[in-house]
Parts: structure tokens; sequence; C-alpha cells
């Protein structure tokens, strides 16, 4: 049985599969609602094994992502796997959406936006699970090559109900709005041939630290 | 009771294992501060990033000094305010992840109270006692009754006088921290002839608060006149905040009619500080507590020692709550 975790996009997202070769989901929660993780994770994670029991391996989606939602999926998941003694490994949070795309398709997969700011993705949704076409990149303003596209892709996430932003991603591109459940697809995808040590799990952040400002004790705002 | 306390509040990642919150078995602590010293005070997203990475090494390293394991532990204890947000986010998850895959008790303790409790690693706290939290962050003067009774008295009104330090520190060019810079600087000039002004705040209804802004401005100036007395103005500027540390803590020991004074926080690490004020004390029938130097600034030690007196009070932590900041103490 594995417990997969995701908290990098709008909501928190934790999902029980089982080790049968087709990864059979038992449970899939998902809150859409942002800054819940802190909250909530270790709450679900706790009725979960109750239920459940103890997993056998964890996997997480690493982002990129709130950086903040992914710290907070990242460090549960390695202290959990540490003190647990089971194998974890982390997946892009990117790919756990390209997971709900149609077989056969392309797709590009675009986290929350800040003004023309956001993370994409792009991924041919295979049967096994979605297989990158090039690493996950930041945007800021513009698509980077090979977009604009010319063949039919789907697009998930943020820009998926942007007509003005499909219209830049190809000119047969089509939103798919429908959020898929990540908890379940992060536990599914996650590959358990190589599990990394829990120490080395490190979050994709694909960004360097703003260091605009040094920090008060009393700073609130952890995004 | 063996506790693991976990400290995130800013830039220390801090692991210790505490028995029965009086002596200490393991303690290890992994600073990113070298990381933020280049742009001149903590970057909040650096830090937190860092604590992800060194939780674990600093966990693996507090239980392997303690000859413990895991799960030789009865409980855990982590800071949970206040201090940068993203930053306790990772000790407050951490901990709870230990608590959930352990099933052991959860305690959540306030920082400045931390900071106290490191004196517990010396000897037995005595109530009632003055308690003069010192830090980077923080100013206070509390009267402390009991385990969990503290009752402010003063607070500083604008900067903490660790924080006085630091832009002390980089008015003069030293580096950040700013606090060991200038004691360095200031022991090498021995006497000095400048003198920086100690704020006297008329409030009546709060005659221990403090104020260090003033300071800054003022060394600004001296420093452009003599900007070769760097070291008797670091010896001005740390004579400056003693005094004013010293005089407010001296009244509210008198005040209050107690004997003891417990000091704590990165700044109870400065010798002048320490000796003044003991000096000072001792002329109303005062003692001065600190805890060893090396716990003074941030560490783990001190969040399993209050846990464990929270714990006896029967404090815990739920699963479902987060970090606390801002978090007052004693109001």
């Amino acid at each position: 049985m594995i417990f997969g975790i995701d908290a990098s996009g709008p909501g928190l997202a934790v999902g029980v599969v089982d080790d049968a070769p087709c990864r059979r989901v038992l449970a899939d929660w998902y809150w859409l609602r942002p800054r819940t993780a802190g909250t909530h994770l270790t709450v679900w994670l706790e009725t979960l094994s109750q239920q459940f029991g103890r997993p056998e391996a964890l996997a997480v989606g690493i982002g990129p992502g709130s950086f903040t939602g992914v710290r907070i999926a990242v460090t549960a998941a390695k202290v959990l796997a540490w003190a647990w003694g089971i194998p974890v490994q982390g997946v892009s949070s990117l790919s756990a959406w390209a997971y709900g795309a149609p077989v056969g398709e392309k797709v590009l997969v675009t986290s929350e936006r800040r003004g023309a700011a956001f993370y994409g993705g792009y991924y041919l949704r295979e049967t096994d699970g979605p297989k990158p076409l090039m690493p996950d990149f930041p945007v800021d303003g513009a698509l980077p090559a090979p977009f604009p596209v010319t063949g039919s892709v789907a697009v998930i996430g943020a820009l998926a109900d942007d007509p003005a932003w499909l219209e830049r991603v190809g000119a047969h591109a089509y939103g798919l709005t429908e959020v898929p459940l990540l908890g379940s697809a992060v536990a599914r995808i996650a590959d358990f041939a190589a599990p990394i040590d829990a120490v080395r799990l490190t979050p994709a952040y694909l960004k360097a630290p703003g260091t605009r400002g040094s920090g008060s004790r009393d700073e609130s705002n952890g995004q | 009771m063996l506790i693991l306390g976990i400290e995130s509040s800013c830039d220390d990642t801090g692991v210790g294992v505490v028995e029965d919150g009086r002596w200490l078995r393991g303690n290890s602590r992994l600073s990113s501060a070298a990381m933020h010293a280049r742009f001149g005070g903590v970057v909040p997203e650096l830090a937190s990033r860092e604590h992800v990475m060194a939780i674990i090494p600093a966990m693996e390293a507090a239980l392997d000094q303690a000859g413990v394991s895991l799960t030789d532990c009865d409980a855990f204890a982590v800071t949970q305010g206040p201090g940068l947000l993203g930053a306790l986010l990772v000790g407050v998850t951490a901990a709870k992840a230990l608590a959930l895959a352990l099933s052991r008790p959860l305690i959540g303790v306030h920082h400045l109270e931390a900071h106290l409790y490191a004196n517990a690693l010396v000897a037995s706290i005595e109530y009632p006692a003055l308690a003069l939290v010192v830090s980077g962050g923080h100013t206070a003067i509390y009267r402390w009754e009991g385990d969990g009774r503290l009752v402010l008295l003063g607070d500083t009104q604008d900067d903490a006088a660790g924080e006085a330090l630091d832009k002390g520190a980089r008015i003069l060019g030293l580096g950040y921290p700013g606090g060991p810079a200038i004691e360095r600087l200031a022991l090498s000039a021995g006497e000095t002839p400048f003198r920086l002004p100690v704020a006297r705040l008329r409030r009546p209804q709060h005659p221990y608060d403090l104020s260090f802004s003033g300071l800054k401005t003022a060394l600004a100036g001296l420093y452009r006149q003599y900007p070769d007395q760097s070291a008797a103005l670091a010896h001005a500027l740390q004579e400056a905040v003693v005094a004013s540390l010293t005089e407010k803590a001296v009244q509210a020991l008198v005040a209050e009619r107690l004997h003891r004074i417990y000091l704590a926080g990165g700044v109870s690490a400065n010798q002048r500080l320490r000796t003044r004020l003991a000096e000072r004390a001792s002329e109303f029938g005062g003692q001065v507590y600190a805890p060893e130097p090396a716990m003074a600034t941030d560490n783990g030690a001190m969040v399993a020692a209050a846990g464990y007196y929270h714990w006896r009070l029967g404090h815990q932590m739920g699963m479902h709550e987060g970090p606390k900041t801002p978090y007052p103490l004693g109001e």
C-alpha cells in the first residue's frame, strides 16, 4: 500500500493505492482550498493510517508550485518515511496533473498563476503514465519553445479556461478543466525501483529564493 | 522522560534531546546564517529551504550524540512560534510527522519561553523570578511566576536589543550577525570617549518598556565624524545597550521584590551584559542566572526542556494546529 501526497497546487491531496500492478485506488481525498496543508495534511495522514494501517511506501509531489505547500508535503513525507523506515519517492507535481489527460494526448500542465508567472510541464500521456517531453519549466510572460505547437494539445490547470493563453499554446490547444485526483495520481506514477534516501528528498522549486528584504521574526508571508 | 525538541523559527535548524527537562543528552544545530550574511539579514525563503534539507540530519546527529534511537523518545516538542512562518512550518510539520509515526505526545512551545528554559539545563528554575529575554528579534522583561506562567512587565517599543547591535554593526561595516562582532571590537577598544543616548521612555503605565531605535541614528552621526574610531564606537554602542537593559531589569527586580534574574536569548551570550547585570543586581540582593553561551542562541534542547514542563502541565498540541505568529507571551 502506498500513500500519495501533493500540496503544490490550489488544494491538498492525499491518496491511498494498493500494491497490485495497477495500483488500485483505495482512497482519494482532495480539498480545493489553498493553504490547508499546514493544518490538515498530518490529520488526513493520521486518519488514513488508522483506517488502512502503516503504508509500505510514500510518494510525494515535489513541485513545482507553491513553495510553502511543496515544503510541507515534502517535509511530512521525508520525516514519516525516515521514522517508519519505509521508502519514499518524489514525483513532479505537474506530471501528476498530466495523469488526468486522455491516453495518447500531449498535455501542457500549468500551475497556479501569479499574473503572467506560473510553472509549466509538457507531457505525453502514455498508457502507463505521463512521459515528460521536456523538463518542467518556469514561465514569466512567454512560453518557451516549442510553443506554439501545431498539433493537438490538452491544457490542464490555470490556463485551461483562458482563450488568449490557449491560442499561445497552439492552434489546436483545448482546455481540460477537470481537476485530477492528485493524491492517487502521485502514488500511481511513483517509481520505487530506486527509492531516494529520505534525507535527500528535495523540493523542485525551479526558481531561486527571492532575496528582497530580510525577514523579521513576525514575517507572516510564507508563500 | 526523554523529549526530542525541534527549533526552526529563524535560520537555525536545532534538535535537542533532553531527559526530564533538566539533563541534556544530545544537541545538534545546523545553521544557514552564513548564507544570509551576504544579504545583511535573514532571507525567509532561503531559511525555509535550508530547514527542509537539514531537519533529518539534525535529528540523526542529536539522537546519535544522545546514544538513543527515535523510538526511545517519549514525546516531541517544537517551537510553535513566533518566528518566520515558512521556517516554523517546516519544524512544526516535522514534529507532527514524528508524533504521528510513533504515536507520541506533541507539545508546542513558545520560542521566548523556550529560551528561558535553557536555564533549566544548568539548574532547576526557582520561582518567582524576573526573566529578561534579549535576542535579535525580541527584548522583553517578565515576571516568571511558575512553569507556563509569565507576566509581561516591559517590552521594546521599536528595535530589539540584538537588532540594535546588528544595525550598529552594519553602520560600522562589520559582519552579520552583528552582536558577536560588536562585542569583539568593543573589547579591543578598552575605554571609549563616546556616549550614546540611553532612551528614557516616559510611560508611567509601562515603566519597564525599552527603546533602541535612537541608537543607530546617533551612532551613524558619530561614525561620519569619526570614521577611524569604530572600536570606540562599538564599545559605546554596547555600553548603551547594556545600560538600558540593566537599568530596566534592576528597576523591575526591586519593584517586584524579586531576587533572581533569569537571562535568555542570543544577546545573553554577551559577557559585558552578564557581568554588568550581575553587578547591578547584587547591589539589591539579586542574583543573575544565564544559560551556557552555547545554549543562548536558538537550539532544540531549550525546546525539549520547555516541552517537558508544559507536558507536566498537561499541555499538548493538536495535529490540526499550525505555527503561531505573532504569538504574544504573558499578555
